[in-house]
């Protein structure tokens, strides 16, 4: 079983070995497995949303970085508002302090499982854990529809905010998950745990407050 | 068709309480794009019976039951290639290479008596199986869907397997496929052990040990106890 430390710009100097590896861990995941990204010459992946607002929860299990969530307000700048716009044409895109937007999800290959009882399924009772905790009402974005099934799977529910589309090869749709206390008790019935799997080390931030400040900041 | 009939079905969705419900909404609503059958199932990988991996069953009569007896699903393209992408894709465009074999062609002979001539299928995660495909079937001669059609198609197939997942894993998790006794014969076998050397080792009767494994076998729908051994470790439910 994973713990899920909660990482941000608040208390990442705890975190520098732990970051780096997840950072690591993505560039195999999102250049290599994906290709999704083109190569980086130090190794690392990062993009233009790892900036102070992103929140991550890095699932660490043997002392080892093994998946990975990132949160970030969608008050800010974030990967529906900036490139996938146009995936919302039921809703438009959503920009409320208290839906957050989760990208950037890996399980290194060794950890990888087909059944509900992995890796994958902790990291979402994380999520989950973590987004109840912050008072969050949804968090989603842009996503596989081939992976939408583990939603159902948790007894999730997702609301789409557009139709399904083919980018580059791949298809997605954008939706957002239903964050409350009974979709935190199904996801952890599965695991058949009755208890946090989130750890907070160092001064807090609090994601509602960050993501406030986003609607606060004078017009630029 | 129109996108708000695609939200539609994506409400209504979240309403069925039963596959029954949800298979018959479904089939109605793609009637529209020109689909009368289809069906969502496990897709099976060398040798596992399809039958205990079928999810929702719109196939014609006769039809299931045709494709069952014949063992279709080994020499099927459509099935095979079902396996082989994670991308929905139109049965028409399946490569040659699966598509164009005696076995396969002689299937799509046998659909075609039963109204099905083409189709479309889509692949998704499953957690029971290797994946899940949703595949719908017309009885035209080719599927002539625009791109905006497709994607209406997706849609719903992919809020149809959601829902499904969520009505059919109310078991809390796979812990209760295998019995301890299973898992401990699979183990045994993963080790290289005959059933009359697990039999020594656990003091019990050859033809328990062999009841055992074939419980085991049934569990995951495969037919022999090597199968058994890759699913039970690929589910995280043996560790040897």
């Amino acid at each position: 079983m994973i713990t899920a430390h909660v990482v941000n710009a608040q208390n990442k100097h705890l975190y520098e070995n732990e970051f780096d590896e997840f950072l690591r861990r993505r560039h195999d995941f999102f250049v290599h497995q994906k290709g999704w990204r083109p190569p980086s010459p130090d190794g690392r992946e990062r993009d233009q949303f790892d900036t102070d607002a992103a929140t991550y929860l890095l699932g660490i299990e043997d002392d080892r970085v093994v998946t990975s969530a990132r949160l970030i307000p969608t008050t800010e700048p974030h990967m529906v508002s900036e490139v996938f716009p146009h995936m919302c044409e039921i809703t438009g895109v959503p920009r409320r302090p208290d839906w957050a937007e989760w990208t950037r999800t890996f399980v290194v290959p060794d950890r990888r499982s087909a059944g509900l009882r992995g890796t994958l399924t902790e990291l979402c009772c994380a999520v989950m854990e973590y987004a109840l905790d912050e008072g969050l009402s949804a968090v989603g974005g842009i996503q596989e529809t081939y992976f939408m099934p583990h939603h159902g799977a948790l007894k999730w529910r997702a609301e789409p905010m557009g139709m399904a589309r083919e980018e580059n090869g791949e298809w997605y749709i954008v939706a957002y998950i239903d964050v409350n206390e009974k979709a935190l008790q199904s996801v952890r019935k599965i695991l058949g745990i009755d208890h946090s799997i989130i750890v907070r080390r160092g001064p807090q931030m609090s994601f509602l407050e960050r993501a406030q400040k986003a609607i606060e900041a004078p017009a630029r | 068709m129109i996108d708000s009939d695609v939200f539609d079905f994506i409400e209504r969705c979240r309403k069925h309480t039963a596959t029954a419900s949800l298979l018959g909404d479904l089939l109605e609503t793609v009637r529209n794009l020109g689909f009368e059958h289809l069906i969502l199932s496990g897709v099976p990988l060398g040798g596992q019976q399809l039958a205990p991996m079928v999810e929702l069953n719109g196939w014609p009569t006769g039809w299931f039951e045709r494709y069952i007896e014949a063992e279709h699903a080994a020499v099927d393209g459509v099935c095979i290639y079902s396996a082989k992408t994670l991308k929905p894709f139109l049965w028409a465009d399946v490569p040659a290479k699966w598509s164009n074999t005696d076995g396969s062609r002689r299937v799509a002979g046998e659909a075609a008596e039963f109204g099905i001539c083409s189709g479309f299928a889509v692949p998704m995660l499953s957690v029971h199986h290797w994946q899940s495909v949703l595949s719908f079937a017309s009885s035209a001669k080719s599927c002539a869907l625009s791109p905006r059609q497709q994607v209406q198609l997706v849609t719903m197939a992919v809020y149809a397997g959601m829902s499904i997942q969520a009505l059919s894993s109310d078991d809390s998790g796979e812990d209760g496929l295998l019995t301890d006794r299973e898992k401990e014969v699979l183990l045994w076998a993963a080790a290289g052990k005959t059933s009359s050397e697990t039999s020594q080792i656990l003091g019990v009767a050859e033809r328990t040990v062999k009841w055992h494994s074939n419980k085991a076998r049934e569990a995951f729908g495969v037919s022999t106890t090597t199968q058994a051994v890759v699913e039970a470790v690929r589910r995280r439910l043996i560790h040897p």
